[in-house]
């Protein structure tokens, strides 16, 4: 399957929503975005972590340790309600720049 | 010390949160490892790809600490005590004068504050203790007085509509006999309303009643809960054991709970028995009407207003009165009766130190700001030693912020490690203060380190850090970038220096109302010392002599002894009487024929029963007519020897000699035959007062004061008064000492102020002497080049210690100008404190400021003399 490539400044709307859809923990979410997009999107393991200490730190996302699918301790991550809005932020952003892309990309030559 | 430190806070910071990313981080591994083993790799492979895949751990952990704020402070954190505890260590001077003065101060104040908490603070440990209230009257001298015979408690309690109940209570040392023991003990004896008054509940067995409390019941009593533990190892089969106080036995019916210490904070209870378990030791205890031996508490009806039931009480009490004061011929005004809250309790030793502890708590608080000040102002010193590095920092990108954070923290660790050092000094402190208390007070005010304590001395920490450390650490953080690179650092200290002098401006100020309220005290004390109070009081020495019950020995036994002392060499003179400037012998109502007193006139005279020889032994001048002689000592009395002050009062100039007046409340007149010199009969303190002696009758037991045939030769007089009353009788029982040693026991509490005062002064002294040495030490430094150029221009060397001396002068001056006026505000609060000395007495505030200036003077002068060895060519090479 073809790969693509993230682009920078998306990993923190991509987690965020990854952990919207229900409390995970690190690696989860890495599989979880992996799923999501069919396996297009790969997430490089060394930047997933600094990037959730990152969101913690802003308040963003929550931790709380608890036991994973197959028995294991595993920290887990929650979306917090300030997470939530600024996933809504994201979203919005990233909707307005992927709008004015498709519209540079798809100008048809007129009057030209 | 140094490793030991930064292997210690490498451990905290990694403790927690780094455990916790560890194991995140491995069980991510470990998750992916089993995904790749069930796509049908082998374990081994698979663990080693998910390892490969994960990439350098070290490094992402590194990237995951930067992310993460805690983990940046606690970085930070620790960059900045490591940098502390280098500079710190580097300057061990600074170091040391920093924690110390700072131990001083926060273990002075720690001590200062448990008292006043112990004494001033603490409400009783019983049932509504806001509900208690103390019935008397307030004295002329504008103190309130309690105490009560067991007859006008009596009357007291009747005064059911308005108290809910009244109980009454008296304390003392006593031999006590317990479970084998043999130790003074305090022993309470309490009214039956005691225990249900105060809603205390026996700890094991039970607290007494109005039942347990009548004529004719058994001996009982209950102990207090520290003494069961220490005598009876808190057994539960102490009840029924008996205690034997004064050989009396008293059979232990409960243990009052833990925690409870009484009506009187300060003195732990030991024993407690019944008021009517005193007729053991004195028979007319409960019918007697002047034997004032009780305290008396009262709880007021509920929904009775305060205000209402005192007025009730004051009419009561007047009406009352009246009749006795009638009879009695009592002339000046009643006291006014009153009702005051007693919540904290009553205690005479609080009477006695609440004022000096309050001005004590003032001298503690100056100390301590005196030792901020003077640690601002040498951190001044060095911020404007190091803007160098300073500016250096900023340029390399460190943000102000940061700048103030590492300076902070090293004021942060010097007062941390005084707090420290404070409270392991409070203790000791207490223990130092507390020797000028009675013993059994002792264990009950020691210091402990109690979570409140505690706080107060991190929040004391944290506050002295602030104010030494925020003023310096901002000036440091101003240090421009550019500053190092234009120009040398000397010519930027400008603004700095004012800032700097203005501290140690009040720090002199400080130092100076210490000093002063040290030389006032000082002066007080000496004063004290110096007056004689009309006697010979260094050389007086006494015994007190008394008879077990059952071997009295034969009439007239003192007048034996004395008789016997007359043919001593050793004894000057001997006689039998009160100890004088003592007081406490009673008094009356004076009549004299003739003289019409004011409606509001003071006739209170004093009373003294001595024998023929007194005068002589005590010191006290006869200035006219005659001694008591042995034809005197009739019953009732015939003749009457006053002192000067009421031959003043009553006779104006004439001689009073033959005149017949009344002074006891026996109403037959007696004739004056003698007048002697004025004496301080109630004690060094209180004013002169009017006194009548009479003629002793002959008695068993009673005081023996004698004056040793050399001066300063106690020891042997003592031990002959000894030996003439063994020889009189082997059953005696004497207890012997000199007057001095009882009037400097009186006059502990003045020891204590002034002590205490006058080494909070030589340290406060001492500290302001060390931050002025710091500035004129940084001032020649900074300005040796101008010094140089000086010189080489042809200044001579006492010029430049003469120039850099006034300034100096000019900071101390500054000091004095503005503690001044603070000293004089000091010493008015403080002006009960004193004797015979003006607050604003002219000598302490001078000698103060002396003190003061010279110590500034010699602090200055080493520098000065530095900077007149400074060698012109050396200063202008450099550079």
């Amino acid at each position: 399957m073809q790969k693509a490539e993230l682009l920078p400044g998306t990993l923190n709307m991509l987690i965020l929503k990854a952990v919207s859809l229900g409390p995970e923990h690190g690696y989860g979410v890495l599989l979880r975005i992996e799923q999501m997009t069919n396996q297009v999107l790969t997430i490089d393991q060394g930047a997933l972590y600094p990037a959730l200490y990152r969101l913690e730190d802003k308040g963003w996302v929550s931790t709380k340790w608890g036991i994973s699918e197959n028995n294991r301790r595993a920290k887990y991550y929650t979306l917090t309600a300030a997470g939530r809005k600024r996933l809504g932020t994201e979203i919005d952003g990233w909707n307005r720049l992927a709008a004015a892309i498709a519209i540079v990309i798809n100008a048809k030559p007129e009057g030209v | 010390m140094r490793a030991v430190l930064s292997a210690f806070l490498r451990q905290v910071r990694r403790s927690h949160w780094e455990r916790d990313m560890d194991e995140e981080l491995r069980s991510h591994i470990e998750a992916r490892a089993a995904d790749l083993e069930r796509q049908g790799i082998s374990a081994a492979d698979a663990a080693r790809r998910a390892r490969v895949e994960f990439g350098g751990i070290e490094s992402l952990k590194e990237r995951c600490r930067e992310a993460s704020w805690a983990a940046r402070v606690a970085d930070e954190c620790s960059r900045n005590l490591r940098l502390a505890v280098r500079s710190l260590i580097k300057r061990p001077g600074f170091t040391a004068v920093g924690v110390i003065s700072l131990a001083l101060g926060i273990g002075a104040n720690l001590a200062i504050f448990n008292l006043v908490e112990r004494l001033l603070l603490t409400t009783l440990a019983v049932r509504d203790p806001e509900g208690l209230y103390q019935t008397g009257s307030i004295q002329p001298d504008g103190q309130f007085r309690n105490w009560a015979s067991y007859v006008h408690f009596d009357g007291l309690r009747r005064n059911t509509d308005i108290f809910e109940g009244t109980l009454a209570w008296s304390q003392w040392t006593r031999e006590v006999e317990a479970n084998g023991f043999n130790e003074k003990m305090l022993v309470a004896f309490v009214s039956g309303s005691y225990f249900p008054l105060l809603g205390v509940q026996a700890h094991i067995g039970r607290a007494f009643t109005d039942e347990d409390d009548r004529p004719g019941v058994a001996n009982i009593a209950v102990i207090g809960h520290s003494a069961w533990q220490k005598y009876f190892n808190g057994s539960g089969d102490v009840l029924g054991k008996n205690v034997q106080i004064n050989k009396v036995p008293f059979e232990i019916v409960g243990v009052a709970p833990p925690g409870f210490t009484g009506t009187v904070p300060g003195e732990p209870l030991d024993v407690v028995i019944p008021l009517h378990g005193n007729l053991n030791f004195n028979k007319n205890a409960i019918t007697s009407e002047g034997m004032m031996w009780l305290n008396t508490m009262v709880r007021l009806k509920p929904n009775l207003p305060l205000e209402a039931a005192k007025s009730i009480y004051r009419e009561r009490s007047l009406e009352s009165g009246k009749a006795m004061r009638t009879k009695l011929g009592r002339l000046d005004k009643p006291n006014p009766p009153t009702i005051v809250p007693a919540a904290r309790g009553y205690s005479a030793l609080r009477n006695e130190l609440s004022r000096a502890l309050l001005v004590l708590m003032g001298l503690v608080a100056a100390v301590l700001l005196i030792g901020c000040a003077n640690l601002s102002t040498l951190l001044f010193v060095r911020s404007a030693g190091c803007i160098g590095e300073m500016s250096l920092r900023l340029a390399l990108g460190a943000s102000r912020g940061q700048l103030i954070w590492q300076w902070m923290t090293e004021s942060l660790l010097v007062a941390l490690a005084g707090g420290v050092a404070g409270l392991v000094l409070a203790r000791w402190i207490v223990d130092l203060l507390l020797v000028f208390v009675q013993e059994e007070s002792r264990q009950a005010l020691q210091f402990q380190t109690t979570p409140k304590m505690a706080i107060i001395a991190v929040m004391l920490t944290l506050f002295t850090s602030l104010l030494f450390g925020i003023l310096p650490a901002l000036r440091a953080s101003k240090a421009s970038p550019g500053v190092m690179l234009k120009e040398s650092q000397r010519s930027v200290l400008g603004g700095r220096k004012h800032l700097a002098r203005a501290v140690l401006a009040f720090q002199i100020a400080a130092s100076l109302a210490l000093v002063t309220g040290a030389a006032l005290f000082v002066r007080t004390l000496s004063k004290l010392n110096a007056d004689s109070g009309g006697v010979a009081r260094s050389e007086i020495v006494y015994a007190h002599v008394r008879f077990p019950r059952d071997a009295p020995p034969p009439d007239g036994f003192l007048d034996d002894v004395a008789d016997r002392l007359k043919q001593s060499q050793v004894v000057a003179a001997a006689s039998t009487g009160r100890l004088p400037m003592l007081g406490g012998a009673g008094w009356s109502w004076a009549t004299v024929p003739g003289y019409i007193p004011t409606a509001t006139e003071d006739n209170i005279v004093y009373l003294s029963s001595v024998a023929p020889g007194y005068f002589r032994a005590a010191g006290t001048e006869i200035l006219a007519g005659r001694d008591f002689e042995e034809k005197d000592r009739v019953w009732p009395n015939k003749v009457t020897i006053v002192s000067e002050s009421f031959v003043r009062h009553y006779f104006g100039g004439r001689n009073p000699i033959g005149e017949k007046v009344r002074v006891s409340h026996d109403p037959r007149f007696v004739e004056i035959v003698g007048v002697a010199r004025d004496i301080k009969y109630r004690g060094l303190r209180e004013p002169i007062s009017d006194v009548s002696y009479t003629p002793a009758v002959r008695s068993r037991g009673g005081t023996i004061i004698a004056r040793p045939a050399h001066a300063g030769n106690q020891a042997a007089a003592i031990q002959e008064v000894r030996s003439a009353v063994m020889a009189a009788s082997k059953n005696a029982i004497i207890e012997t000492g000199t007057l001095e040693d009882v009037i400097q026991r009186s006059l502990r509490r003045d020891r204590l102020v002034t002590q205490l005062s006058a080494a909070l002064g030589v340290l406060g002294l001492f500290l302001a002497a060390i931050g002025l040495y710091g500035v004129m030490a940084h001032e020649v430094a900074s300005r040796a080049r101008e010094i140089g150029i000086r010189m080489a221009l042809g200044a001579s060397s006492w010029g430049i210690i003469r120039t850099t001396l006034r300034e100096a002068a000019l900071v101390t001056g500054l000091g004095v100008l503005v503690g001044f006026p603070a000293s004089v505000a000091l010493a008015y609060l403080a002006e009960s404190l004193l004797y015979d000395v003006a607050p604003s007495d002219p000598l302490a505030f001078a000698a103060a400021a002396l003190i003061l200036s010279f110590s500034a003077l010699i602090a200055a002068f080493w520098p000065a003399r530095q900077a007149s060895r400074l060698d012109p060519v050396q200063t202008l090479r450099c550079d």
